[in-house]
């Protein structure tokens, strides 16, 4: 984790995205302590002023300080996002688990259902969820965690599907590990890269339909506010003051660029090359496995030349079977350090 | 070499066994592409069904009373009362789906709860905003992203003008980023007080319709651009490319004919996509430019709980994303033997 976070600040790119999200973070926890009185106080003698050096981006109908209200809103912006996220992972990432771990059938009906909705619009599916549960910062959140979860799901199945049939875990299911452990040790543990490189970039997505929400009306409702909100308040005084507009709509720009920026930045400190990128971990647990011959030393820690793994009958042993090339399930459990993840604890 | 005869070898058993319907192909030599094709609208149709059963059960779902909560607290008894029996939902729920179908099927979409006019009225007055807008941003998209990237490929093919290339990187990088309604109030903001040439609100006249394409295909078009670029550059290297090059074809023909095709599964696999994006982008554009069109009419009944509109526009949307979806698919088939196989 040390070497990809030193990977991370190496480049040019990534210094400047996890600054910045730093800026943001900050901003979302100082932002409503330092500015909400100034961003809530009412002055309608003061409405829709043009921005001056004391309203850097103007007021808005109440009189309220737009630039006050923009920094108070990275709060409720960053937040719903990360709940959106969260909310696509809990729900999306489990379905693909099932889903890949459970029988071909399962998965090839799974297959075409969520290639409908990942082509379904997710706006739509926003406004559908925000229609059941209420206009509102909840239903905003949930409605873009259930958009984007097919993304999620789809990845999860795809990833799974490629770590299911490798040996470790095929050792693992004779062993007899429990399913809870399977899943979160053996399968989770080794597509958690991709994971969550597409969980970054998810943040700016949902942050982005959030705003899309807010700023049609349909999300954050006064007294809240969000940066979307703002935006829709700037766009009704374009004409005199386009700071009003401009001021949210650029931190919604910002941050949207920021999380995908980092995203890209993550998958590069995880691997280089694009397959290493989408397998990551996996992709170089096997190549280590096809290319044992040339392992140094050191690295080593179990050589066996003439294994023999068998189990006891009258008729002797069962035929034996080197580890080099039979993937047969006893020998490989034997020979754990076939998996790549336990093996680092 | 390779890949021309792998080509050549794969394709006349794709043609010859499709993988549904090999029966009836064998049997009474029905072209491959009808099974195919059947297979496709099958699943058009369940999709469209599942988005009709979702908005019926939209309602159903809404917790509390739905009327009492678009009407309001103060709204008296026996108006709540009237609305629920003109939505039907005194009626036992069997009924209510028989019911919403019958009316789907004959475009009677019901009446809208606020001013009591049918929505198909409604509609009829604001799908053609809406369409125009669509129709052409997806014209926009597909010609600005598959010449404008087939352009840069050539460009820059092999390394060449590293200027151009990385401006296009960059340009079309930050294009892609930003959401449509952004660019949307960004065009506004340039338009409005800059520059006074297209009009910003309303649907007047043609120039009116200028904008929120522009909105809409900024971002969509930067994405495709990439992704025809990059494969304008696998497909110059292939050998066919060579061989169309070592004929003397004239280079319209080598860039147009032999590799152009080649390259627009790509990119029409990806507009597949983009669609829901599109058709979603209407949403949010007519919002800014404030176009009378289904989009408007969705969000205005969406704010008041118009739930009759709310189901109409949503189907509407919906099923124009999943029948463009299968036009592009069928055409994907049409263009490219070899994706039947893959996609199924």
């Amino acid at each position: 984790m040390r070497r990809q976070l030193r990977t991370v600040f190496s480049t040019v790119t990534g210094s400047v995205a996890a600054v910045l999200l730093l800026l943001l973070v900050l901003l979302a926890i100082v932002g409503p302590i330092v500015w909400s009185a100034k961003a809530n106080a009412i002055d309608v003698a003061k409405a829709w002023l043009p921005p001056s050096g004391e309203h850097w981006f103007g007021t808005d109908e109440l009189g309220r300080d737009m630039f006050a209200r923009s920094l108070v809103a990275t709060r409720l912006s960053l937040l719903s996002a990360v709940a959106a996220s969260g909310i696509a992972i809990v729900v999306g990432v489990p379905i693909g688990l099932l889903a890949a771990l459970f029988g071909p059938r399962l998965t090839s009906a799974f297959q075409s259902v969520v290639n409908v909705a990942i082509a379904f619009p997710a706006l739509l599916t926003a406004m559908f969820v925000g229609t059941v549960i209420g206009i509102g910062v909840p239903g905003a959140v949930l409605g873009v965690g259930i958009a984007l979860a097919p993304m999620f799901a789809r990845l999860t199945q795809t990833l799974t599907a490629s770590v299911v049939s490798l040996d470790y875990v095929a050792a693992a299911r004779t062993m007899g590990v429990p399913l809870h452990k399977l899943v979160g040790r053996h399968i989770l543990a080794n597509v958690a890269e991709p994971l969550v490189i597409t969980a970054t970039t998810s943040v700016g997505t949902s942050l982005l339909g959030i705003s899309a929400l807010s700023f049609l009306g349909l999300g954050a409702r006064p007294p809240q506010y969000d940066w979307g909100g703002l935006l829709s308040t700037g766009l009704k005084a374009i004409y005199t003051s386009p700071l009003a507009a401009i001021g949210p709509g650029a931190l919604i720009a910002l941050s949207g660029i920021v999380f995908s920026l980092l995203g890209e930045v993550i998958a590069g400190a995880f691997g280089d090359s694009q397959a290493g990128r989408r397998f990551g971990r996996v992709a170089r647990a096997m190549a280590r496995r096809s290319s044992k011959a040339t392992l140094p030393p050191s690295d080593v820690l179990l050589d066996v030349a003439n294994l023999r793994v068998g189990f006891p009958s009258e008729a002797g042993s069962f035929p034996p079977c080197g580890v080099s090339r039979c993937g047969s399930p006893p020998a490989s459990g034997s020979a754990s350090w076939a998996s790549p993840a336990p093996a680092r604890a | 070499m390779t890949t021309s005869t792998a080509e050549v070898g794969k394709r006349p058993a794709s043609a010859g066994r499709p993988e549904r319907g090999a029966h009836a192909a064998r049997g009474r030599k029905v072209p491959g592409w009808v099974p195919d094709l059947a297979w496709k609208l099958l699943r058009l149709v369940i999709s469209i069904w599942a988005v009709l059963t979702l908005t019926f059960l939209m309602i159903q779902f809404i917790p509390g009373d739905p009327v009492r909560l678009a009407l309001g607290p103060d709204a008296p008894a026996s108006l709540v009362e009237e609305r629920r029996h003109q939505l039907g939902l005194d009626q036992p729920l069997v009924a209510q789906y028989l019911d919403y179908w019958g009316r789907m099927l004959t475009g009677d979409f019901g009446d809208s709860l606020l001013s009591q006019q049918p929505v198909s009225l409604l509609v009829e007055a604001r799908i053609a905003n809406t369409a125009t807008i669509v129709a052409l941003s997806l014209l926009a998209i597909s010609v600005v992203s598959i010449l404008g990237g087939l352009l840069v490929g050539i460009a820059t093919h092999r390394g060449r003008r590293p200027l151009l290339g990385t401006g296009f990187t960059l340009a079309t990088g930050i294009a892609a980023a930003l959401p449509d309604f952004l660019v949307a109030v960004g065009l506004v903001f340039l338009f409005a007080v800059t520059f006074t040439i297209f009009p910003v609100a309303g649907a007047s006249s043609a120039a009116s319709f200028v904008l929120p394409t522009l909105a809409i295909t900024l971002g969509s078009a930067a994405t495709m651009m990439r992704v025809v670029r990059s494969s304008t550059a696998v497909v110059l290297d292939q050998d066919y490319m060579l061989v169309a090059r070592a004929k003397r074809l004239p280079s319209t023909r080598v860039y147009l004919r032999h590799g152009l095709p080649n390259l627009l599964t790509a990119a029409l696999t990806l507009g597949g996509l983009q669609l829901g994006t599109v058709v979603t982008g209407t949403i949010v554009v007519e919002n800014v430019f404030a176009i009378p069109g289904l989009g408007t009419a969705l969000v205005q009944a969406l704010t008041t709980r118009d739930y009759p509109v709310v189901q109409t526009i949503m189907v509407l949307l919906a099923s124009a994303v999943l029948v463009l979806n299968l036009l592009i698919d069928v055409a994907l088939g049409a263009l490219d033997p070899r994706s039947k196989r893959q996609r199924g």
